[in-house]
């Protein structure tokens, strides 16, 4: 078994008659953390959509766990199966099912009910203020417990790969902090991440490597901390 | 409180007693079947826009195809003669089959542009029933609906079973249709309660809380759409094979048009859109209305004030304008329906919690 977990080579997808990624290419080795950053537009959550199947490739290869995902068509509602899950932009919780119907909900591919009510319980162990609020509506959450919420949400389906959306998205400094130490631990525990960040500093501080997407192109790609340091990404992306 | 929370089977049990009372009336015990249909008819679009969220503006047309099913099946006019429980069954099947085949092409549509092909497909089927006369006998309906006798029993008498001179003499006269109809009602009803906690319940709302995020859940749109579809035009069609047993014919086009759809959409969403007994209210309400009180209280006048009655002084007259202010007032001041789903109100009242 190769190291990487995911391969995608060649990507193309749009809307419409716009294509949006370009031949783009990407890797993400088992244990890794691998950051996107980019502009807005440039392509970040097209891409994390593409890979989970509800935005449609147009060409190229998907190969997660050695199977083709574009070739093969793996519809959306089966790639969640084979272990790829996602916590889509915008956290996307189920405003009006309880935290503990939430996280149901995302292992809902799953049929051993032991194993559920585990991770559930680990879910609570990692994010207390999950436990404390299980039985509240998913809407009533600040922010940053939604955040955390449709991380152990996308952790229930117990897939090989995470995909973070912007899980910084309109929460406080201290928070993303919080956030940022969360995958971090995941990582440690063995979860492969791969993370999309218009907070290109704290992405690529926590990233093994990291990408730079520009209109559907990948223009850098190089460890996080050679990228954090590169003056050109430090002035487009750093603001310095 | 808690009494008032499971005033469901207390109904339910108070209208099972209701032809063996003494007040017990032949007219209105009709008029109350009636009613248990409207009431399967309206748990019916509640599957599809209560717990999913499919804005479905045509249900009266997979009513009308389970009140057409059962007459075919059951008039001397055509040579099938089918016993109810066979022609009903057939009218769920044709109903569901219908609903899931000209829903199934067009469920990547969201929102107002659904409703717009889900009235245009019920238009369809309402003239197609006015004027596809060689089957559906046109605005003369299909009649006499008199179907072979129950499974099980001897024949069609009832004679024996009768403990009042006012009952019928058949099986789908007055009170044992009305037994039949709030029998099938209360089963509807166990078997949402079930559905709604089942994987699939659960899932449909998922899916209409945000369909984005139930797909990356490896949840499957298309299929859960096309199931709330077949379960919900499925009842529909029950509803419907009730409805021309209970009238004995399936009688005019009409009773099948874009006014009953949208009277059904009303009494959901009056009465708590996803919730069962707001529903089961809502029916209650405004067909209870529409149906039962405004000819009471008509002929109140009508006794009242004699020969000098005029048209506009009558309720019914004045029906459909209280219809809408209802209607108003309930979406200004209570949008969310009398009894509204559970995770709505919880929902609003920890917010209230919150604020204070």
């Amino acid at each position: 078994m190769s190291a990487a977990l995911l391969e995608v080579t060649d990507l193309e997808a749009g809307y419409g008659p716009i294509n949006v990624l370009h031949k783009l290419s990407l890797r993400v080795d088992r244990g890794e953390i691998v950051a996107m950053i980019g502009a807005n537009g440039a392509g970040k959550t097209t891409t994390l959509m593409c890979l989970s199947g509800v935005v449609k490739a147009r060409g190229g290869k998907v190969v997660f766990d050695g199977r083709d995902l574009v070739a093969e068509r793996v519809p959306a509602h089966n790639i969640v199966r084979l272990g790829l899950a996602q916590s889509p932009e915008g956290r996307k919780i189920f405003s009006r099912l309880t935290v503990l119907e939430n996280l149901e909900m995302g292992a809902f591919t799953r049929a051993d009910k032991d194993g559920v009510r585990a991770d559930i319980e680990k879910s609570f162990v990692m994010f207390p203020i999950l436990r404390e609020r299980q039985h509240q509506a998913g809407g009533l959450l600040s922010g940053g417990q939604q955040q955390m919420l449709a991380i152990a949400r996308a952790l229930m389906a117990r897939p090989k790969l995470l995909l973070l959306d912007e899980p910084s998205l309109g929460l406080a400094p201290q928070i993303v902090v919080q956030i940022f130490d969360v995958i971090k631990e995941l990582n440690r525990q063995g979860m492969s991440v791969l993370l999309v960040e218009q907070n290109a500093r704290m992405a690529l501080k926590v990233a093994h490597r990291g990408y730079v997407l520009e209109t559907g192109r990948i223009t850098f790609t190089d460890t996080g901390e050679t990228l954090l340091n590169d003056p050109r990404i430090r002035a487009a992306y750093l603001g310095e | 409180m808690s009494l008032l929370r499971y005033w469901p089977p207390v109904l339910f049990a108070a209208l099972a007693a209701y032809p063996f009372l003494p007040v017990a009336d032949v007219i209105r015990g009709q008029q109350f079947t009636i009613l248990f249909v409207y009431a399967i008819l309206a748990l019916a679009l509640n599957v599809v826009l209560g717990y999913t969220g499919l804005l479905h503006l045509g249900m009266a047309a997979y009513f009308g195809i389970g009140a057409y099913t059962v007459g075919i099946l059951s008039v001397p006019f055509f040579p099938f003669q089918q016993s109810f429980v066979v022609s009903a069954l057939a009218g769920v099947l044709a109903a569901a089959a219908v609903g899931v085949a000209t829903t199934a092409p067009v469920l990547r549509l969201r929102g107002d542009y659904l409703a717009l092909v889900t009235l245009g497909f019920g238009l369809i089927v309402q003239y197609l029933i006015r004027n596809l006369d060689p089957i559906t006998e046109g605005t003369k309906g299909l009649n006499p609906i008199e179907p072979g006798p129950v499974p099980g029993f001897a024949g069609t008498d009832m004679s024996a079973a009768r403990l009042n001179s006012d009952w019928g003499t058949k099986w789908y006269d007055y009170p044992y249709l009305y037994f039949v109809a709030l029998g099938l009602l209360v089963l509807t009803t166990l078997f949402l309660r079930n559905l709604e906690r089942s994987r699939l319940g659960r899932a449909w709302v998922a899916l209409r809380e945000d369909e984005l995020a139930a797909t990356c859940m490896g949840l499957n749109p298309a299929r859960l759409k096309i199931a709330a579809i077949a379960v919900g035009a499925g009842l529909a069609g029950l509803a419907g094979a009730l409805y021309a047993l209970a009238l004995h014919t399936t009688g005019n086009p009409s009773f099948y048009d874009f006014n009953l759809s949208m009277i059904m959409v009303c009494c959901v969403i009056l009465g708590g859109l996803g919730n069962r007994s707001g529903v089961l209210l809502g029916v209650l309400l405004l067909m209870g209305f529409d149906r039962i009180a405004v000819n009471i209280l008509d002929n109140e006048i009508q006794d009242a004030l004699g020969s000098s009655a005029k048209e506009y002084m009558k309720v019914s007259a004045w029906k459909l304008m209280i219809f809408g202010v209802v209607l108003i007032l309930m979406m200004r001041f209570r949008p969310e329906g009398l009894l509204p789903e559970a995770r709505v109100r919880r929902e609003l009242h920890d917010a209230d919690a919150k604020a204070g």
